[in-house]
C-alpha cells in the first residue's frame, strides 16, 4: 500500500512536471524550429540538427492537444449512442450486440489503416480511425454501466410506472455515466495517447509543421544505428507519461 | 443458428465495406490510382485494363457482391498465395505470440494467486508491461538484441517481433483476467480445497481456471484482433512478411484488390475465432 503511494505520487509529480517543461519548452523554445545541419546526429540530435529533447518536449504538448479534442467528440458520441442501450425490442438487440462485439473484435487498427486508402485526407480519416478503434470499446463499457444501473431498485420502478427512457436517460443514467467517464479518464488518455501514436507512427497522418511522438518514434526507428537517442529522448518520456495515466487509473479503480 | 447469422450478418457488412468503399473515392479510381501511386501508364487502354483488374467495368452492386479481382495492380502476381504466403508468417507469428503471452500471463497470475503481496507486485508489472507499447519496445529490442548484441538478424526472424508484441499482450492480459478471477474467486470452491491440503498449482489450474474457462476462452478468441493489430506495427518494424506488412505495403501503394483482399481475410478470421469462442463458451459454461 505504501508503495502504490509512493508511485502514485511519482506519476502525479511526473505528470505535472512533464507538462509544465512541455508547455514552457513549445512557447519558448524557438530552438526547437532550428534545423543546424551541422550538428544532425551529433548526440542528442536529430539527423536534422534539431534538438530531440526539444522536439519530445514540444511533441508531447501537440499529441495531447490533438487527442483531448477527439477524446471528447468520442465520448460525446459514445454518450448519445449508449441511449440506444435502453432500447428493449429483441431484434433490435441482437443486432446491436452482434455490431459491436465484432467491431470490438475486429482488428481495428488494421482497418483504420486501410482507410486512408479510400479516404486520403488525413484530416478526415485520422479522427474517424481513432473513433472507430475508441467507440466499440465506450460502448461496451458503457452499455455495462447502463445494465448495471438498469438493476437499481427505483429505476426498476420508474420503468414499471411508465417513466419515458429519455427521461429515465437524462435524470438518472446520464450524471452516472458522466460521473464513470470521469473515472476512467486517465485510462482513456493513455488509451488514446497510443493511438495517435500507433496512427502517426505507421504514417496515417500528414506531418505537420513540429513533429508528434509518432513521427519521432518512426524517425528514431530509421536512424536506431547512427542515433539511437532520438529513440531514447521520445520513448522514455512517452512511456513514463503511459505508465503514470496507468498507474493513475488503477489506483482510482481500486 | 443465432451463430450463423450473427456471423453472416457482420461479415456481409464487413464485405460491403471492403467491396464498396473503393466508389467513395473523388471521380475515377482508374484516373485517381493514375495520379496518385506510382502507375506509370496514363492511355485509355491502361485506364481500361486497370477498371478491369478492378472489377470497375462490373456494374456497383455486381461489383459489391463479387469476389475481389485475382491479382495485385501492380506485380501483376496473383493475390491468393500472396495473401496465403502473408497469412502463413501471420500465424506463425500469432503462434509463438501466443505462446509466450499465454505463458507469462498463467505465470504471472499463478504467481498472484498464492499471495496477496506477489498480487501487487505482479499487478504492478503488468501496468510497466502494458505501458510499453509496441512502437516503444520494438526498436529497443531491435537495437539492443539485434544491432549490439547480434543474438538475432534484424529482419526476417519471428522471436523477436513476437516477445515484442507478447510483452505489451502480456500487460494488458493479465489486468483483465485477474479482475475476471478475482471476481470469481469468492464463488469458487478455492478455500475448501486449501484446506483438504490440494497442492497450490493443483487449486490454481482445477478450481479456479477450469471453471471459468469459458469465459477465458471467450476472451482470448476476441483478443485475436488485438493480436492482428499488434502485429502490424511489429511486422512494420521488424519488416516480418505478415498480413499487417502487406496490407501497409498495399494501402502505401493504393493496391486496392490486396486491400480488398486482406480486409476480408483479416476480418473472417477475426470474426470466426470470436464466434468460436463464443460457441466454446456456451459448451462449457451452458448459462
Amino acid at each position: 500500500m505504501r508503495k502504490s503511494g509512493i508511485l502514485i505520487r511519482f506519476s502525479k509529480t511526473w505528470l505535472l512536471f512533464f507538462f509544465i517543461a512541455s508547455i514552457i519548452a513549445s512557447v519558448f523554445g524557438e530552438e526547437i524550429q532550428r534545423h543546424d545541419l551541422e550538428r544532425a546526429l551529433r548526440f542528442g540530435f536529430d539527423p536534422f540538427g534539431r534538438n530531440c529533447l526539444l522536439l519530445s518536449l514540444h511533441a508531447a504538448v501537440r499529441s495531447m492537444l490533438e487527442i483531448i479534442p477527439l477524446g471528447l467528440s468520442c465520448i460525446a458520441v459514445t454518450l448519445a449512442l449508449s441511449f440506444l442501450c435502453l432500447v428493449r425490442n429483441g431484434t433490435f438487440r441482437f443486432f446491436w450486440n452482434a455490431l459491436w462485439e465484432a467491431l470490438y473484435s475486429l482488428p481495428g487498427f488494421i482497418m483504420a489503416i486501410s482507410l486512408t486508402a479510400f479516404f486520403p485526407d488525413s484530416r478526415i480519416t485520422f479522427p474517424v480511425a481513432v473513433l472507430f478503434l475508441l467507440l466499440p470499446w465506450l460502448i461496451r463499457f458503457f452499455e455495462g454501466q447502463i445494465l448495471a444501473l438498469m438493476n437499481r431498485e427505483y429505476l426498476r420502478q420508474s420503468i414499471s410506472l411508465g417513466a419515458p427512457s429519455l427521461h429515465l436517460f437524462r435524470i438518472h443514467i446520464l450524471p452516472e455515466l458522466l460521473d464513470a467517464t470521469r473515472a476512467i479518464l486517465p485510462f482513456l488518455i493513455s488509451r488514446l495517447l497510443i493511438i495517435e501514436t500507433s496512427l502517426t507512427f505507421v504514417g496515417m497522418k500528414q506531418p505537420g509543421e513540429t513533429a508528434s511522438w509518432g513521427e519521432l518514434l518512426h524517425l528514431g526507428k530509421e536512424y536506431l544505428l547512427e542515433a539511437p537517442w532520438i529513440s531514447f529522448f521520445t520513448a522514455l518520456p512517452l512511456f513514463l507519461t503511459l505508465f503514470s495515466f496507468h498507474l493513475i487509473s488503477r489506483n482510482d479503480h481500486s | 443458428m443465432k451463430f450463423l447469422l450473427r456471423l453472416s450478418l457482420v461479415f456481409s457488412l464487413v464485405w460491403i465495406v471492403a467491396r464498396g468503399a473503393i466508389y467513395l473515392l473523388p471521380g475515377d479510381p482508374a484516373d485517381y490510382l493514375i495520379q496518385e501511386s506510382l502507375i506509370r501508364i496514363s492511355d485509355d487502354k491502361s485506364i481500361a485494363e486497370i477498371h478491369r483488374k478492378m472489377d470497375l467495368e462490373k456494374p456497383p452492386l455486381q461489383r459489391i457482391l463479387s469476389f475481389p479481382s485475382g491479382n495485385s495492380l501492380f506485380s501483376d502476381a496473383p493475390v491468393k498465395p500472396m495473401i496465403r504466403d502473408a497469412f502463413l508468417h501471420s500465424a506463425m507469428l500469432a503462434a509463438l505470440t501466443l505462446v509466450f503471452s499465454f505463458g507469462m500471463t498463467f505465470v504471472f497470475l499463478y504467481l498472484g494467486f498464492r499471495s496477496e503481496r506477489w498480487e501487487n507486485f505482479w499487478n504492478a508489472v503488468s501496468i510497466l508491461l502494458a505501458s510499453i507499447p509496441v512502437f516503444i519496445s520494438g526498436p529497443i529490442i531491435l537495437f539492443v538484441f539485434s544491432l549490439q548484441l547480434d543474438l538475432f538478424p534484424a529482419t526476417g526472424h519471428p522471436l523477436l517481433p513476437a516477445i515484442c508484441l507478447a510483452l505489451y499482450l502480456t500487460g494488458f492480459w493479465f489486468r483483465s483476467l485477474s479482475g475476471k478471477i478475482r471476481k470469481y474467486l469468492p464463488v469458487s470452491a478455492v478455500a475448501g480445497a486449501r484446506s483438504r491440503g490440494v497442492g497450490e498449482f493443483r487449486v490454481f489450474l482445477f478450481y479456479l481456471i477450469a471453471p471459468c474457462s469459458g469465459g477465458l476462452i471467450r476472451f482470448f478468441s476476441g483478443q485475436i484482433g488485438n493480436l492482428l493489430n499488434g502485429s502490424l506495427i511489429v511486422e512494420l518494424i521488424f519488416k516480418w512478411n505478415g498480413l499487417g506488412l502487406l496490407l501497409a505495403d498495399a494501402v502505401a501503394k493504393r493496391d486496392y484488390p490486396v486491400i480488398e483482399s486482406g480486409l476480408i481475410t483479416v476480418s473472417l478470421i477475426t470474426l470466426l475465432s470470436l464466434q468460436a469462442g463464443i460457441w466454446l463458451e456456451n459448451r462449457l459454461e451452458p448459462k
